[in-house]
Order: C-alpha cells, then sequence, then structure tokens
C-alpha cells in the first residue's frame, strides 16, 4: 500500500513537470531544479538517460546485475556533481563519461574482473586490416563484446566505442599505448572472426559453398 | 592504422543499445541523495544545537543562583547587621516553623495565583508555619502580596496549624528569630505603609466586608472562595529581639544586588603546540611517517595502481601543528564546566618531492570525468629534490567539558568536538598516470569535525588567574580529503596545550 502511494505521488509530480516546465526539454531547467534538490526533476533526468547508460554499462561488465550496479553508483555520482557540469557541452556526454569511468573503477575494484583485468604487454600484435559489414543487431554485437577478456573488453569498449585514442587510454588505464595498440588489435580479430561466424550473410556464404 | 568502417559500424550500434533497467536502481539511487542532503542538514544544525544547549543550561544556571542570591542580599539588607544573617542563610536549612497568627491578616478575593508562577522559583520550600486559630478550611491556597510573587498558604484540618512555603531559603535558627504578624502591627517604613494604604484603597466596599468576614473564616466558606483569597497588607516578619523589619514585598522588591557567589565565566587564551598527520587510523600519529595507504591515497582512481609506469609517491611524514586563539570556561559545579573557543589551527605533513615545473598539464578528475588544469606541478623522483610540506589552514571552534579530578585537585580531563573550516592550503596531490604532485585544493574537505580530549594540570597564577596544561589528542571524525576520490583518510594531532583564564 504504502510503495502504491509513493508510486502514485511520484507519478503524479512527474506527470506534472512532463505537462508543463519539461515539455520543451529544457536540460537547464531541470538541472537547474536537480540542483534545488526537486525530486520530480532529478527522476526526470533519470528517465531521460538511464537506458542509454544501462546499455553503456552492459558493455563494459559480464552481467546485467553488475551493470546495473554501476548504472546506479553512477547516477549518484551524476547527481553529486552535477554542479560542476557547466553546459557546455551535451548532458548526455558528459553522463556517460562519468558512466564509464565509474565502470572501470567498478572493474578495478571487482575481484571477479580484478584477475582477467590484467594488461601485459604480450608483444605486438599485427593490426587486421578487415573491415567486415556488421549485419548483426546491436544487442548481439554487445554479447560478443562482453565476451571478451575484461582487459579485451575494456580497451575495445575504450577505442572502438567510445573514440578514445591509445594514448588516452593507456593514461586512463594506466597501461602503456603499445599495450593498448596491442590489446585492442587482438580484440578486434577476435571479434571480427566471432562477428563473422555469427552474421547471416556469412552464415548464408558458408551454405553456399 | 585500420580503417575504422568496422569500428564506426559498431559504435552506431553500441549507441542504439538500451535496456529498461529495474525499478530497484532508481529507488537506490534515490535513497543515496537523500541520505546525503539529510546527512548535510544534520550536520549544518549541529552546532546550533550545541549553542542553543550550551546557552540554555549556562540561563538557567544563571537565573537560579541570581534568583536565590538576590532574595537572600535583600534580607540581610532590611533586618540586622549584614553578616549576621549572611552567615545564617549560607546555612540555610530546608524547613523550619514559624509561629504566626493569621487572625491578623486581612484578606480579600482575588484572582488565583497562576500555578506557573511558582515555577519562578524553584529553590525554597521553607516552610513558616504555624498557628492553630482562626483558620480551618480545607486545602492549600494563596496569598498574594504586593511584589512578593507567591508564597503559600496551607491549612492542615486535622492539626489545626496552617504553614506558609515562602520561596526562600532561610536557615531554622533565622526563622526562629521572626515572627510573621500584620504590617499595621508592627513598624514598618514609609514606603511600606504607602503601599499599603494604596492597596486598602483599591479594593472596594463589598471586598473589604468580605475580607472582615474571612479574616475569621468559618467551616462554611466553600473551598472556591478560599482558593481565591489574597493578602492585601502584606505580612512582615519582625525580629524578635530587635526592631528590625524586612516586610516580603521588599524581600520580593529587591533590585537585581551583584550575587557573591555568581560563576563568571573565565576568558583566556589557549595555545596548542605538536604535531599532526593524515591517517587511515589512530596508529598514524604515533609513527612519524604514514604507512602506504595514505600514499596510495594520493593516487586519484583513475589510476590503476603504482607500480605500472612511473613509480611510488612519496611517503607522508607527520609536521609540525599548532593552534591559538581565544577560550571561555564557564564552570558548572565544584567539579564540572563547560568551555568554548575560537582558535586559528595550522596543521601541516612533509612529503619528497622533484623540481617545480611551471607547464601547463591537465589531470583527471574521476568523479566527474572531467580533466583538471594545472599551470605548475612538482616531479615526483626517487632522488628527491627536497622536502615540501603541506600546510592546512583552519579557523576552529573547540566546545568541550572539564571534569576536574577531586574537589581540590590541581588535575582535570576534558573532551569534546572541534568544527574546522579550511581557509587555506597549499597541499599536493599525486597524479599516478603522469607521476606528479599538483595543487588543487578542490580535492581537500572545507569543514571538518574532530573529537579531542586532554588531561591538564592546573597552575594558579594569582587571585584571578590560572594555567592549565597538559597534553591533547584530537582525531578527525569527517575525511580530511574528498571521499569520492581517496580512501578514508582523518587528521590525527598530538600536542600540548596551555591555557591562560582569567576570572575567579
Amino acid at each position: 500500500m504504502a510503495s502504491l502511494i509513493w508510486e502514485l505521488k511520484h507519478a503524479t509530480v512527474y506527470l506534472y513537470y512532463l505537462s508543463t516546465a519539461y515539455r520543451m526539454n529544457d536540460d537547464l531547467k531541470m538541472i537547474k531544479d536537480c540542483l534545488n534538490g526537486k525530486p520530480a526533476a532529478q527522476r526526470l533526468l533519470y528517465d531521460q538517460y538511464a537506458a542509454a547508460m544501462l546499455g553503456v554499462c552492459y558493455r563494459y561488465t559480464k552481467s546485467i546485475n553488475d551493470a546495473e550496479d554501476v548504472l546506479q553508483e553512477g547516477f549518484v555520482k551524476v547527481f553529486r556533481y552535477l554542479h560542476q557540469y557547466k553546459g557546455e557541452g551535451e548532458l548526455g556526454a558528459w553522463i556517460r563519461r562519468i558512466m564509464v569511468t565509474t565502470a572501470i573503477n567498478y572493474l578495478k575494484r571487482n575481484s571477479r574482473y580484478q584477475a582477467d583485468l590484467s594488461f601485459n604487454d604480450m608483444g605486438l600484435h599485427p593490426v587486421s586490416t578487415d573491415n567486415p559489414e556488421v549485419l548483426l543487431n546491436a544487442k548481439d554485437i554487445a554479447d560478443l563484446v562482453r565476451q571478451l577478456p575484461p582487459g579485451y573488453q575494456t580497451i575495445f569498449n575504450l577505442y572502438a566505442i567510445e573514440g578514445y585514442n591509445h594514448v588516452e587510454i593507456g593514461k586512463i588505464l594506466g597501461i602503456s599505448e603499445g599495450t593498448s595498440r596491442s590489446q585492442y588489435s587482438r580484440a578486434r580479430t577476435l571479434l571480427i572472426s566471432w562477428i563473422e561466424k555469427q552474421s547471416p550473410m556469412q552464415k548464408k556464404s558458408n551454405y553456399a559453398r | 592504422m585500420p580503417d575504422k568502417n568496422f569500428e564506426n559500424q559498431v559504435q552506431q550500434k553500441m549507441n542504439e543499445l538500451k535496456f529498461v533497467p529495474s525499478d530497484t536502481v532508481w529507488q537506490e539511487v534515490e535513497r543515496q541523495i537523500t541520505d546525503r542532503k539529510k546527512h548535510r542538514r544534520f550536520l549544518i544544525w549541529i552546532p546550533f544545537l550545541f549553542i542553543i544547549a550550551g546557552g540554555s543550561y549556562l540561563y538557567f544556571q544563571n537565573n537560579n543562583s541570581d534568583n536565590l542570591t538576590n532574595r537572600h542580599a535583600q534580607v540581610n539588607q532590611h533586618t540586622q547587621p549584614a553578616n549576621a544573617l549572611r552567615k545564617n542563610i549560607e546555612s540555610a536549612d530546608t524547613s523550619t516553623t514559624l509561629a504566626v497568627e493569621p487572625s491578623m491578616w486581612k484578606i480579600n478575593k482575588t484572582e488565583p495565583v497562576q500555578s506557573t508562577e511558582a515555577a519562578n522559583f524553584r529553590e525554597t520550600k521553607v516552610k513558616i508555619v504555624k498557628h492553630p486559630t482562626a483558620i480551618n478550611h480545607s486545602s492549600g491556597f494563596h496569598f498574594e502580596e504586593p511584589g512578593l510573587k507567591n508564597f503559600s498558604l496551607n491549612h492542615n484540618k486535622d492539626q489545626n496549624t496552617a504553614s506558609f512555603e515562602i520561596h526562600k531559603k532561610l536557615n531554622k535558627q533565622t526563622v526562629n528569630d521572626y515572627l510573621i504578624v500584620d504590617a499595621d502591627e508592627t513598624t514598618v517604613s514609609n514606603e511600606d505603609k504607602k503601599a499599603n494604604e494604596a492597596a486598602g484603597e483599591q479594593t472596594s466596599g463589598i471586598n473589604k466586608k468580605e475580607s472582615k468576614e474571612s479574616m475569621q473564616p468559618t467551616d462554611s466558606a466553600s473551598i472556591e472562595d478560599l482558593k481565591n483569597v489574597t493578602a492585601v497588607h502584606p505580612p512582615v516578619i519582625v525580629k524578635k529581639q530587635t526592631d528590625s523589619l524586612v516586610t516580603l514585598a521588599e524581600v520580593a522588591k529587591a533590585p537585581d544586588v551583584p550575587a557573591k557567589n555568581k560563576k563568571k565565566i573565565q576568558w583566556g587564551l589557549s595555545i596548542n603546540a605538536g604535531k599532526a598527520n593524515i591517517s587511515n587510523g589512530l596508529s598514524g600519529i604515533f609513527t612519524t611517517t604514514a604507512d602506504a595507504s595514505y600514499a596510495n591515497a594520493y593516487n586519484l582512481p583513475g589510476s590503476v595502481n603504482n607500480n605500472i609506469g612511473t613509480g611510488k609517491p612519496s611517503s607522508v611524514k607527520a609536521g609540525i601543528a599548532f593552534s591559538i586563539g581565544l577560550s571561555a570556561r564557564k564552570n558548572i559545579d565544584m567539579n564540572w564546566s563547560v568551555f568554548a573557543g575560537l582558535e586559528y589551527g595550522y596543521y601541516s605533513t612533509k612529503l619528497s618531492v622533484g623540481q617545480k615545473i611551471d607547464s601547463a598539464r591537465s589531470v583527471m578528475q574521476t568523479g566527474s570525468g572531467n580533466y583538471y588544469n594545472i599551470s605548475s606541478f612538482y616531479t615526483s623522483t626517487s632522488r628527491a629534490a627536497f622536502n615540501y610540506t603541506n600546510q592546512f589552514h583552519f579557523i576552529q571552534m573547540p566546545i568541550g567539558v572539564e571534569r576536574r579530578l577531586g574537589n581540590k585537585s590541581h588535575f582535570s580531563l576534558n573532551g569534546g568536538l572541534i568544527i574546522s573550516a579550511l581557509i587555506g592550503s597549499n597541499a599536493l596531490h599525486y597524479d599516478g598516470q603522469k607521476n606528479i604532485y599538483y595543487k588543487n585544493n578542490g580535492l581537500l574537505n572545507k569543514t571538518n569535525w574532530s573529537v579531542f580530549t586532554g588531561f591538564n594540570y592546573q597552575i594558579r597564577v594569582n587571585k584571578s588567574a590560572v594555567i592549565e596544561t597538559g597534553p591533547h589528542l584530537q582525531y578527525g571524525l569527517t575525511d580530511f580529503f574528498n571521499r569520492d576520490l581517496y580512501s578514508h583518510m582523518h587528521l590525527l594531532n598530538g600536542s600540548w596545550s596551555a591555557r591562560l583564564l582569567f576570572g575567579k
């Protein structure tokens, strides 16, 4: 009963905000209200970005529970540091950076990831020049990325998806640029081979032979 | 470098990736941000609560002692040589009896005295009793006389006695020396006579009649009537063997006389000097070099650890600490006292750094994911160029209690809280990615709470000045650094304190 009342209360306030102040999707007003501690604004910000950010967290972790843990921790940080957001870039990009940083810290802290999160330099690995067409849907690709060893997975995510270069990745992870390059190359090769195996077109062509 | 076509495709697909989180995620986020707000609100109110509680206590303490001492002093002025009566009063007992003649009193109906007024007289319960004559009505009722707020007459029907509860403190010997009689029967001052006459004129004829009747109350009188009876003419305390008189009105109307034994606030200076460290445990104060966790604390969480690439940060040693300021103390009783102060506090730690380089860099702030720009930094090297002192400047306010170890002991124990506000620092922070030290006061908590305890020896310099000195230990309750970026680190300060206080 109490939870029902809670839900109704929040739904009412939420609808009110949707129908008035936030119809224009005014991020700055929403941020201002969040900074003033208005629960409806906080909920709205969360609802706007939670789904996409869970997608980000999902790519860095091995289970949906871990992804939700990162999401939760990340959003607590978002609200805590919201005053530092100056409105100079997209709010979504700013939140995403926090999520990525939180995810990396989570991997470092968590013993389950610690064992595989090694960035030993295994020597240079030739970079594959393959650029296959990716026909899998987003969820399937994300699942393949998550099958990579955590070290590969993190570097692949940072380089291929977040757009960091190897120098920046080296700084973030505390590894050398060369190690980042090498591990990315291996991750890429592995992933391409898996994608090719699972790709419908590839399957079709294999079948034709 | 591979063509990023593959990467672009993956990136595009991944940006479409969305999942709806479970409800528990938001509930937990909401709980945490609400808890933080509540926590902050609570912290803001703590100093106010302390001030209100301390102020209330001191106010009531003062009020109480003033009520007593002023009345005693006034009695003393009007009755007999001051020293003799003061001596009596100071050795006051709690109750005694005195013969009275109720029939002499003129009484009149007035509004009943509010019971809350009695609360103004908290000591007392001295009974000046008794006379078994005319008043034989049930239960107690109040007498009110001009100027005297409240004293009550209780009548014991069985014993046929009446007792006054005068809310002041007299001893048995003193009270036995006096009689309470009607003012008309005695020699009183002109002022009192005028006051009595004025009071009499204000009463109506009917009231006067009622007064006369009431002087000889009968069993038929209702209890309600009796409850509203008050005296028109103030009774007078007559000293048996002398002609010295004092009315109760005079006692009550007494101007505030400075109390002889009023507990004054002592003011003075306080100085602490010793060593400070920042550690994750109490043991840090006993070591001159901070343990590894302190050094690791300088690593921003954005870096993995120290053993990849760039080296280790310097160990951190305890540095000089001192504080100086004003202090005030108020004695509560013989053994307990409360004190507060306002001080400037300086704490420091030491570390080894390389040369200073004036060059712009950016270091990553993990909490926000943003980069923090610096214009200069110190290098980290195993061949350290020089020792650097992290300095922390605070304005702080200690509040505490002190307990003397015995009535005549010179030793005392104290303890309490310190709230301190950071006003400046040159502290360096270590960036494990670039292996450099840089300044960023945003990583320091601006408000800190600490607990302290100390052991003092008191030396009396002269009649009005004392010096208290002894060891002092302070431990920070709040995290010294930003909790999101560092592990839990607390301020530790071991010092020798001295306090010079003026006032008896």
